[in-house]
């Protein structure tokens, strides 16, 4: 006989009874009136994160990014003053695109349609052959319209509210507090992907916050890296009023493939620390525990912050197009490699995590496909799959606010 | 295509050395097994001479004959998984590798 008794395992879900436990309905994920609420609740709300400070990294430089949920473009632009602002991306005069690519640099914002410039801070700077407009142009009341915009840690996000109604830091709170001062920017080396997929975007949330699927789904590939059993790995869960954070174990003993193993010895694969020695902030593997993989930070609505060992992260933002399609973007953030050999390393890494997306990403688009059929109108639930009763319970709560006011 | 001297019987994966993500992934996915498998099994006969010698270089300054055989070694990166993960070119049951599109990597070569 054993002296020590098993502990009882208590199930996540127990553990946060608030969040329910019944199945959940699929309405959310396919009627394209609750959509249309998401749009306005959530999207036209909240806090958006767009792009990152160094995508301007000098002043007039800017970047574009296309929010076809809200019906428009914001340009992210570096002022001469050094401040990133965000503006709808639309000329005052006759609505074109005043950026037409992705990203650039300029000294002034010219609109090619008919030619009107504009400062880096948005003011109709000139208008040519002004004198032939039929009323003057009231050059202080036609600039290009601004969006609320503020920076974290170097992460760049807009509110199209027309008031928002916190700031960024509140809309954040102690879940981002407790990850600053976490090296971001020296990490700026980065990969971006980016997919349309033909599913609900709450389905690709899902899927990225899902601690049930990976002994299935990815059987071939990070199965074995995290055992796939939330009892063993899963090391931390906390909700915030929006937010969400899980962090994960890996498994002690995972066996590397050859080249996983060439990666690690030869390239500073876990070895090349952007951390002080013995230091890392709070929020990041708050349980300070030694078989630690992975946190990942999911914040409302649609974007997360993956943290891995010191050297790289990575960041998905999820777009929404319509209520069965949505833009995947991910970037795979390192260090910049010292030499050669790590270059190799950063790119075994970024191949390993972009294979394991493919193989999510068909399965959300079947999943979508199969809403259609009727067959079920439910999901049950596992305990490690309570992230997205999370997310459901915050846009509801959204959508009920809205309907408040 | 011209490798360092000491690697240069690796020349005849020449259609391997490719600069960007989009084609070496192009050229996974457009290969038959037996062909990556080839190309995985040299390669990793001499990985082990290769990565300390491009350890030797900075990645914004690089002779051209190194940066050829850098870029096999991302290929070996590219092909990994098909190999140690899948046994077939592309991923199992998995999205269109086509259809997702990669960026050039920004802030290194």
């Amino acid at each position: 006989m054993s002296d020590s008794q098993p502990e009882k395992w208590v199930r996540w879900d127990t553990r946060f009874p608030w969040l329910g436990k019944a199945p959940v309905s699929i309405q959310p994920y396919v009627s394209p009136e609750y959509y249309e609420k998401e749009r306005r609740a959530v999207f036209g709300r909240m806090w958006l994160q767009v792009c990152r400070v160094e995508d301007v990294p000098n002043p007039g430089d800017y970047f574009v990014r296309e929010l076809a949920v809200l019906d428009t473009s914001v340009l992210v632009v570096r002022g001469t003053d050094g401040i990133v602002r965000g503006f709808h991306n639309v000329c005052a005069h006759k609505a074109n695109r005043v950026a037409l690519s992705e990203r650039g640099s300029c000294r002034a914002l010219n609109c090619r349609f008919h030619g009107w410039t504009y400062g880096l801070d948005g003011r109709l700077i000139s208008v040519p052959d002004e004198d032939g407009f039929c009323e003057p142009v009231k050059k202080g009341e036609r600039g290009l319209r601004p969006v609320a915009t503020d920076t974290w840690e170097g992460f760049v996000f807009v509110n199209l509210g027309p008031n928002p109604r916190e700031t960024l830091e509140e809309f954040l709170g102690e879940f981002a507090a407790c990850l600053e001062g976490y090296p971001f920017s020296k990490m700026n080396m980065y990969f971006k992907h980016q997919a349309e997929v033909g599913c609900n975007w709450k389905i690709l949330v899902d899927a990225f916050q899902d601690g049930y699927h990976l002994r299935s789904q990815h059987r071939y590939s990070l199965a074995d890296m995290f055992m796939g059993d939330p009892r063993k790995s899963f090391a931390d869960v906390k909700f915030f009023k929006r937010h969400r954070f899980l962090s994960s174990n890996g498994n002690p003993a995972h066996k590397p493939t050859p080249t996983e193993m060439l990666a690690f010895v030869h390239g500073g694969y876990f070895s090349q620390s952007v951390f002080p020695p013995g230091w890392m902030p709070p929020g990041v593997n708050p349980t300070r525990s030694q078989e630690w993989a992975t946190d990942i930070n999911v914040f409302f609505p649609n974007m997360f912050i993956q943290l891995i060992a010191p050297g790289w992260y990575f960041v998905y933002t999820i777009w929404p197009l319509a209520v069965d399609r949505s833009l995947w973007e991910a970037r795979i953030y390192f260090s910049p490699p010292e030499n050669a050999a790590q270059r190799f390393a950063r790119e075994y890494i970024m191949i390993t995590v972009r294979d394991s997306i493919l193989e999510d990403l068909s399965t959300c688009e079947n999943v979508q496909a199969n809403l259609k059929s009727g067959a079920i109108d439910s999901f049950p639930l596992h305990e490690a799959e309570l992230f997205a009763r999370h997310l459901l319970k915050v846009i509801d709560e959204c959508i009920h606010e809205e309907e408040r006011r | 295509m011209t490798l360092p001297e000491e690697f240069r019987d690796l020349e005849r994966f020449a259609a391997w050395a490719l600069p960007t993500e989009s084609e070496r992934s192009e050229m996974r996915i457009s290969s038959r097994m037996e062909e990556i498998s080839a190309f995985y099994d040299a390669m990793h006969a001499q990985m082990g001479a290769i990565l300390p010698y491009l350890g030797r270089f900075d990645v914004n300054e690089m002779p051209e004959d190194a940066k050829q055989l850098l870029y096999l070694t991302l290929s070996l990166a590219e092909i990994a998984p098909a190999v140690e993960w899948y046994d077939q070119p592309t991923v199992i049951d998995g999205f269109d590798r086509r259809r997702y599109r990669s960026a050039p990597v920004s802030g290194s070569p």
